[in-house]
């Protein structure tokens, strides 16, 4: 005692009073419940000790690298971009009604963002955290009704020594709908801490991306809350390209009859990095179903790990859950590890689950081969063909083009 | 008539079991050969041996293709100087379509050829005609290697690849087992389509049903291994007639 308090104090006087309310109540919270959930399975295997130490102990720089070598282009053509650099959203472009960029001043109208009230997911590591470090927000909030044309692409730059913690609020109204894609680009020596909260409120269909670039000597955290009203639809993808200690936590709630959510992550890390997944979906409502479907390629030194947890209360009537994880290991090197869990507690569900972790199939490979295809060009086919299956079933013609364009960019045999 | 394949002496371990035991075969231009034997004889053994698979090993004896040893050959060579093998168990490649999965193959050996790839358009023209022939339908082509294929529609796949592949020596393992007669009659004519004076075939078989519709120039009995007896169609006929038995145990 105490690094933590100090942590906060070191830069109280930049923050209005109820921020540092705000922040001491959830440091006070943080040290209630971090030793209980460091035992937690979410972050067994993960270097989340060695997060904490950096969190508290280094000095990160309060300046960050300035903008003027970033290319502030989006390469995704007629999207809404935003940015967000040194703790601060921002754009060039202007802001229709739906999005708030909350700074200090406009966060104080808002401060339930970050409330910390009785919902556990509120309570875990990555958002006390999240509170203690965030300064802004970013609040999406379509209209009632309003279909949204444009894609939102929110792009996180580069972070050099950096310690942030993005902090995004997306409500999507009744019968409105909205895509949008998150990127985060390559980071060095770095803390990021993402969370996101979403909720989908009656008939209201949302479509989800999410990619992070290849991070370095960083840790990389991605927390993310949704919650669905009925008949509600939801489609997620993850590609995940791993960082010194990577983490994507995902809790869905379908809390509403006839809500659908699809979630898939591609999580690919290389060298040393590392890739968890974690996904608890929650079936609240009858006739509810949901998809959860990931895929690791495991490359040199890394690690990936899978954790998934699709839970039915007794009563729920109508619902559906499937659940696959499938992990292809591309060096003897590298680890795995995957754990599925159906929490199913009545027969009036249809679900099915399966896991299987493996290398490159020896007689795919030869077949192959028979046809005249040499080595490398068969691993890269059964790699591929492994990734396509995923990436396939990405909904948006453009962004499937776009994600596989990343991923064509970051793997080699 | 040139001589195809030679197999002298051959030795091939699966394992520590030896399952081909002192195999001899000459196989020249232009002649069709059919090998029968009972089930586990070791005929799919001699076949992934011949295309090199690393599983089989040959302990001794000599295979030569061409005048090229062929154990000096890595399995893509083999391919792309002319050695086809039809799979008895077609292996399922999903999210790799067939047709993205033939221009490798044709291009593959087209560059170890020095030659310039294939155009997109006569790609697809040759695609269109061949798997018309092998009564496979267009949609198919885009779906997975095999994915969700029946039986009969991956054999017919096997003969669609090796008439794209133009190979020179067609090796065809069981690939009428579970056929219904129409499709073996489809499976038939794409074998008798690639039949000429510069290519050969070694047709692997069950029964003899499939050489009513090829008829083989020789007719092998293989049994543990080695070849037994040597014939020609009249061999066939009389092998399912009364069975291996007064062959093996004479
Ligand atoms: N990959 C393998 N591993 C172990 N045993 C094998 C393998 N392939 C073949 N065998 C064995 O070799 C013998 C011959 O098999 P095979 O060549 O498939 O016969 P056939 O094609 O004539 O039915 C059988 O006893 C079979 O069990
Ligand atoms: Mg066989």
């Amino acid at each position: 005692m105490d690094g933590l308090q100090k942590f906060i104090e070191k830069d109280s006087h930049e923050f209005p009073d109820w921020i540092n309310h705000s922040r001491e109540s959830s440091l006070k919270k943080y040290k209630e419940v971090c030793p209980k959930h460091l035992k937690n399975a979410t972050w067994k295997n993960t270097k989340l000790n060695e997060m904490l130490n950096d969190f508290f102990e280094k000095e990160f720089s309060v300046q960050q690298s300035t903008l003027d070598n970033i290319d502030l282009k989006s390469n995704l053509d007629n999207s809404l971009t935003i940015y967000f650099h040194a703790g601060v959203f921002f754009t060039e472009e202007e802001i229709p009604s739906y999005i708030k960029l909350l700074n200090h001043k406009y966060l104080e109208e808002n401060q339930s963002i970050f409330g910390l009230e009785d919902r556990s997911e509120r309570q875990s590591i990555p958002y006390l955290l999240n509170n203690i470090v965030s300064r802004d927000a970013l609040m999406i909030d379509t209209a009632v009704n309003q279909h949204v044309e444009r894609l939102i692409h929110i792009v996180y730059l580069p972070n050099q020594n950096g310690n942030v913690a993005p902090r995004l609020n997306i409500n999507v109204s009744g019968n409105s709908s909205i895509k949008i894609i998150e990127e985060h680009l390559q980071s060095k020596n770095s803390i990021i801490n993402h969370c996101i909260d979403i909720n989908c409120e009656a008939t209201s269909t949302l479509e989800y991306y999410k990619v992070n670039h290849r991070q370095n000597d960083s840790y990389l955290i991605s927390n993310l809350n949704l919650n669905q009203e009925e008949d509600t639809d939801v489609k997620i993808f993850n590609l995940d390209l791993g960082a010194d200690s990577g983490s994507s936590l995902n809790h869905l709630k379908l809390n509403g009859e006839n809500s659908n959510v699809a979630c898939s992550t591609l999580f690919m890390p290389s060298d040393h990095r590392s890739s968890h997944q974690n996904v608890v979906i929650d079936h609240l409502s009858d006739k509810s179903s949901s998809s959860v479907n990931f895929r690791g390629v495991i490359n040199n030194q890394a690690t990936g790990s899978f954790f998934g947890k699709v839970r039915v209360a007794k009563e729920r009537r109508g619902t559906s859950a499937f659940m696959q994880n499938k992990n292809l290991l591309l060096s003897d090197e590298s680890k795995i590890s995957t754990v599925p869990i159906l929490e199913i507690y009545n027969d009036d569900t249809e679900c099915s689950h399966s896991a299987t972790s493996g290398s490159l199939d020896k007689e795919k490979l030869f077949y192959l081969k028979t046809r005249g295809i040499n080595e490398n060009d068969a691993k890269d086919f059964l790699i591929k063909s492994f990734i396509d299956e995923l990436t396939s079933q990405i909904k948006s013609r453009r962004l499937r083009d776009y994600v596989n364009e990343i991923i064509a960019g970051n793997y080699k045999v | 008539m040139s001589n195809i394949l030679s197999i002298k002496d051959l030795y091939v371990d699966v394992g520590d079991t030896s399952i081909v035991n002192g195999l001899n075969l000459k196989i020249s231009s232009g002649e069709t050969h059919a090998i029968m034997g009972p089930n586990g004889s070791g005929k799919s053994t001699l076949a992934k041996a011949i295309a090199g698979h690393p599983d089989y090993k040959i302990q001794s004896g000599k295979i030569t293709y061409m005048g090229n040893d062929l154990s000096a050959l890595s399995i893509e060579e083999r391919s792309n100087l002319g050695v086809f093998l039809g799979f008895q168990y077609p292996i399922e490649i999903p999210g790799l379509s067939n047709t993205a999965f033939l221009k490798a193959a044709i291009n593959a050996k087209r560059k170890y050829h020095g030659m310039d790839e294939l155009s997109a358009s006569e790609f697809l023209v040759d695609l269109k005609e061949k798997s018309k022939m092998m009564d496979i339908e267009q949609s198919f082509l885009s779906r997975g290697v095999n994915e969700g294929f029946s039986g009969g529609e991956k054999k017919r796949n096997e003969i669609l690849q090796m008439l794209m592949l133009e190979p020179t020596l067609s090796i065809l393992d069981e690939t009428d087992s579970g056929l219904d007669i129409d499709s073996m009659k489809v499976v038939a004519s794409g074998v008798n389509a690639f039949r000429s004076k510069k290519t050969a075939s070694l047709i692997i078989t069950h029964y003899e049903r499939l050489l009513n519709y090829i008829t083989p120039d020789y007719v092998h009995v293989f049994h543990d291994g080695a070849i037994i007896k040597t014939g020609d169609i009249q061999l066939a006929k009389d092998l399912e007639e009364r069975g291996y038995e007064w062959l093996t145990n004479p």
